[in-house]
């Protein structure tokens, strides 16, 4: 805490900057740390995966859907719930910006960098490379059977 | 230095003009600014807000600062630059794409 304060203070403050800027006590720190911990694949978004709040997470949560994200290894945290999460995670990432994507501790990113790592294949290699995928075998589960391969 | 396109929306509002001002800053190639604040006045955290004629921006920016640096560092980047606007101004969403021209001539090739 003492630290974080004493390099955001080294820099020289801004006429208006510090009328938005708060400081995220250690507590706020070590829950946000758990959180990112606590699951594979954990997203900071706005709303539900069942109900999102915002296009943005929206298309987010529908990506990881699409690249077949196991539910058992994914976590969504819900932003809007709670102000100090919301505020806290901007500075912990130093991201200013909901959703924000977390893979095996890493931050990954925000909505236009998942849609274009989801574009270019660097998601579902990072996805696959961490393990974070359905596991195949459990495919027998689904009524949709894949297509014969001919 | 190179020549920049430079294109900017309809709207053309002083937050617009703003940050045009300081993403020139990246010596761009290219740099697009487009107001989409009319597609999203409708939502939820809009309704409250002050600022909802620019608050949604999409930009398209090229430059060789990019040149070795991960999409994350790329966008904060342009957040750090931008953090006036964000904070002060209550710009809410940046929807960003951000290139070198190496990477722009390969995509196009």
């Amino acid at each position: 805490m003492f630290r974080l304060l004493t390099s955001r203070i080294a820099t020289p403050p801004r006429a208006y900057g510090f009328v938005n800027t708060r400081f995220m006590s250690n507590e706020i720190k070590d829950a946000i740390q758990k959180a990112i911990d606590s699951s594979k694949v954990v997203l900071f978004m706005k709303g539900t995966p069942e109900f999102p709040q915002c296009g943005f997470s929206r298309a987010t949560i529908q990506i990881l859907g699409q690249q077949g994200v196991d539910p058992n290894k994914f976590a969504a945290y819900n932003v809007l719930e709670d102000s100090e999460l919301r505020d806290g995670i901007k500075e912990f990432s130093s991201w200013p910006t909901i959703p924000q994507l977390y893979v095996d501790k890493e931050f990954i990113g925000g909505c236009d960098i998942i849609m274009s790592m989801a574009q270019s294949g660097e998601l579902a290699e990072l996805l696959e490379k961490t393990d974070c995928l359905v596991p195949e075998e459990d495919d027998g589960e689904l009524d949709i059977k894949p297509a014969e391969r001919g | 230095m190179p020549a920049c396109i430079v294109v900017r929306s309809h709207v053309n509002g002083p937050v617009e003009e703003k940050i045009v001002n300081k993403l020139l800053a990246l010596n761009p190639t290219t740099l697009k600014v487009f107001n989409d604040s009319h597609k999203h006045s409708h939502h939820r955290s809009m309704q409250e807000a002050d600022n909802t004629v620019e608050s949604h921006f999409r930009i398209e920016i090229v430059s060789e600062e990019f040149k070795g640096k991960g999409l994350p560092n790329r966008h904060r980047i342009i957040y750090k630059l931008l953090d006036d606007e964000i904070k002060i101004d209550k710009v809410h969403a940046l929807q960003l794409k951000t290139k070198t021209q190496e990477e722009v001539e390969r995509a196009s090739a």
